[in-house]
């Protein structure tokens, strides 16, 4: 096979129309949804998609790094979401397919790329599912501890790395989330608008609480490990904001994209890193940074020693379970869709997109999916699965916003439904500070990442190159 | 060959379409009815309610009358009236079905009673539409096929009576197309994704299924948003008959795998022969 060859595979991209013509995008009836989404529903499911992902258990691995500075990374963190989200918004809004990055890459940036970006999101979907369970069987764990004074013994609550041999509570979470799945749950926008005002009044109650034993003394020293100590609480932080792009990617629904998309994905910001700084800032000021370390479902034991009641321990960790439950559920059915649209493509076995003759819905791929998230939710630490997420999404999002310079350069033509304010500025500065963060994780991250991609460079050679539905016909 | 019609003891009428599908079978196949009535069962002492007993009979009597001389008007040919007492209306209908050697069982869509028998009747279940006329004779089966071991079933019953009322035949897959779930980071369409595949995997095994039959008969794969959508896409018309199967689910199954035949039998414009697994032959 000749060089040009091989360049013009890795780099074929698929049609727009084809795109089109597999989601049936064109059709006259237009979905169930179609062009109902204001505003308001839009920032609802924004935040409904972000809340809950990280800010319940993100805090004992963050502050130990920052200290009471943590709340600078939480604005740092917010700041490349919102560069990020607005660099989605236009590719998303350029295809108009359903998907995610991975077909948005697929269609303007070539096939490897797409590969890449998929298997990054295995990391952004699979792991963060994995991470978010295990967080909700801390809060399992605290809830179980101070309704009925029972708790699940440390050797069945924790990974190995964390002094425990299998977490059991995240496996069951997970099989029940993949039954749901299987079975054809959706939730609608209505019981999304439930769990979004359910988080958020949860974290406000928090708030309120924490700030009755607000002791300035408690933020002093401020920064203990500096700028770098920032930085890289920043990288874990930035967990906690994925889901910001469920905004992006129903901007083919919005009547007036280019003013709606915009609004939301910033109010939706705005929201949801409001949030985020009273908490953080509540919770540093109620104790020392020194108490965050290691702390099992901290927000909830921070209300038990500042209120000196166990009610308020009870009321969060409850709203904890519940929306972290929603959060995992929407999160697996995000990476069994991904997977689904990856292996129509070829680039994956076709077990991935066989739909069930009895449900209907692509039941192999999601016990695999299940399968994969268990194992990581019952062996592996918090810490690991945490900053294995942000690197994956930090790498998604640094393509799509590449991916926004390098069409606007090749296809300066192509009708766009939004348009990144402020171009080229918010996407070099998006990709810019993808990396500063991603510059941020762990060397151990780095590693793990770097195995990651080379399972799936392997995969592509023995697999997706030859099975890939845009090869041409022999 | 004998329909079992369940008609009502109530007194508020409600209407007659299970008694106008009844007809439309009956003259299809010439086939004879039972109109069958099944009232509570009373005390076993009869001293005690036989006032509310001969009133009840006499309900049901007048009841049956009316409904035998409307199905004699209708031109079916043989019509006979059975009432019994039993502990549910199931379970009487049930037993009249095995008293009279009946072959189908004929009711009306509403109520909690079509869903009961849906999975434990011992024969068939012809549900009337809940609008709309059953037209003068069944000029079409359409049998819904999704490869499971209901649609066997389902087939195997619609071939047999195709070929013995001399009607042609139709093979239908629904691919509805569910709503996603919220807040999905994939987009609002992507179920559309779903739903387009299972198509495609539905379409060929379709194709092969009805190259095997006779005739060989029409295909269609009916997609929409969501069971309402996909089933009104298969195109419907006077005259048609839906034949859906269902399989026996323990409670537990049911609950998690919820049933299609429900959904399709819900969204049906037309009468609909849920043929539980068991009962094709």
């Amino acid at each position: 096979m000749s060089a040009p060859s091989v360049r013009s595979q890795l780099f074929r991209r698929k049609p727009v129309s084809a795109m089109v013509e597999e989601t049936g995008a064109g059709d006259a009836d237009g979905g169930v949804l179609a062009r109902r989404i204001g505003v308001g529903q839009l920032m609802a499911l924004g935040i409904g998609a972000t809340i809950g992902t990280g800010i319940f258990f993100v805090m004992s691995s963050a502050v130990p790094e920052a200290g009471p500075a943590v709340v600078l990374s939480f604005v740092l963190a917010a700041i490349t979401a919102g560069f990020t989200a607005l660099c989605y918004a236009e590719l998303a809004s350029t295809i108009p397919v359903a998907g995610s990055s991975y077909s948005y890459a697929y269609a303007t940036l070539g096939e490897v790329v797409a590969y890449v970006v998929g298997w990054c999101l295995v990391l952004e979907y699979a792991v963060s599912s994995a991470a978010v369970s295990v967080g909700w069987s801390e809060y399992l764990n605290e809830l179980l501890d101070d309704v009925i004074g029972v708790r699940i013994p440390d050797a069945l609550s924790f990974a190995p790395g964390a002094g425990g041999v299998v977490n059991l509570p995240a496996i069951v979470l997970v099989t029940l989330c993949a039954l749901l799945l299987v079975r054809g749950a959706s939730e609608s926008a209505r019981a999304n608008a439930v769990m979004v005002v359910l988080k958020v009044c949860v974290l406000l109650f928090f708030v309120v609480i924490a700030f009755t034993a607000f002791d300035a003394g408690n933020l002093t020293p401020f920064a203990p490990l500096g700028v770098a100590g920032v930085s890289a609480a920043a990288s874990s932080i930035f967990f906690s904001f994925i889901g910001l792009d469920a905004v992006s990617t129903a901007g083919e629904e919005v009547r007036d994209p280019r003013r709606t998309l915009p609004r939301a994905i910033i109010g939706a910001l705005v929201v949801v890193t409001v949030v985020y700084l009273l908490v953080a800032l509540a919770a540093v000021g109620a104790q020392a940074a020194g108490a965050f370390e290691g702390q099992e479902a901290g927000l909830a034991v921070i209300l038990e020693n500042v209120a000196g009641s166990r009610w308020p321990a009870v009321v969060l960790a409850a709203g904890a379970v519940i929306s972290i439950f929603s959060v995992t559920l929407v999160t697996m059915y995000g990476q069994t869709r991904i997977l689904f649209a990856m292996s129509r493509d070829g680039m994956i076995p076709s077990l991935f997109s066989r739909v069930d003759r009895r449900t209907l819905t692509p039941v192999r791929g999601t016990v695999a999916v299940a399968l994969f998230v268990g194992v990581l939710a019952g062996f592996v630490p918090l810490d690991f699965l945490i900053d294995l997420t942000s690197m994956g999404t930090l790498v998604a999002f640094s393509v799509v916003s590449i991916g926004v310079i390098v069409l606007r350069r090749t296809q300066p033509d192509l009708p766009r439904g939004f348009r990144v304010p402020g171009y080229p500025v918010v996407p070099v500065l998006s990709v810019a500070f993808c990396i500063y963060l991603i510059y941020g994780l762990p060397g151990v991250t780095w590693a793990l990442f770097a195995g990651w991609l080379a399972i799936a460079a392997v995969v592509y050679v023995t697999y997706a190159r030859t099975h890939s539905a845009l090869r041409a016909p022999r | 060959m004998t329909l079992v019609v369940g008609h009502a003891a109530d007194l508020e009428e409600r209407g007659g379409a299970h008694l106008r599908l009844a007809a439309t079978l009956a003259r299809t196949s010439g086939d004879d009815v039972v109109v069958a009535t099944v009232t509570a069962r009373g005390f076993p002492d009869p001293r005690v309610d036989q006032e509310y007993r001969r009133w009840v009979d006499d309900v049901v009597r007048s009841r049956q009358g009316r409904a035998a001389h409307d199905l004699r008007e209708a031109g079916v040919a043989e019509v006979r009236t059975v009432a019994v007492e039993a502990t549910s209306v199931p379970a009487g209908l049930v037993g009249v079905v095995e008293r009279v050697g009946g072959t189908l069982l004929v009711l009306g869509r509403e109520g909690a009673v079509p869903e009961h028998l849906l999975r434990s009747s011992p024969v068939p279940l012809a549900l009337a539409a809940r609008a709309g006329s059953p037209g003068q004779r069944v000029t079409r089966l359409t049998c819904t096929w999704a490869g499971t071991d209901r649609s066997r079933a389902a087939l195997a019953w619609a071939r047999r009576i195709s070929a013995a009322w001399d009607v042609p035949l139709r093979l239908v897959t629904f691919a509805p197309e569910r709503d996603p779930m919220l807040p999905s980071e994939t987009g609002l369409h992507v179920e559309r994704e779903v739903s387009t595949a299972w198509a495609r995997q539905a379409q060929t095994e379709l194709e092969q299924v009805a190259a095997d039959l006779p005739g060989p008969p029409d295909t269609v794969v009916a997609r929409g948003s969501g069971w309402p959508g996909a089933v009104s896409a298969a195109g419907w018309a006077d005259g048609d008959l839906l034949v859906v199967g269902s399989s026996r689910l323990g409670p537990l199954a049911r609950v998690f795998l919820g049933s299609t035949a429900t959904r399709i039998v819900r969204a049906a414009p037309v009468p609909v022969v849920v043929v539980p697994r068991g009962t094709e032959s």
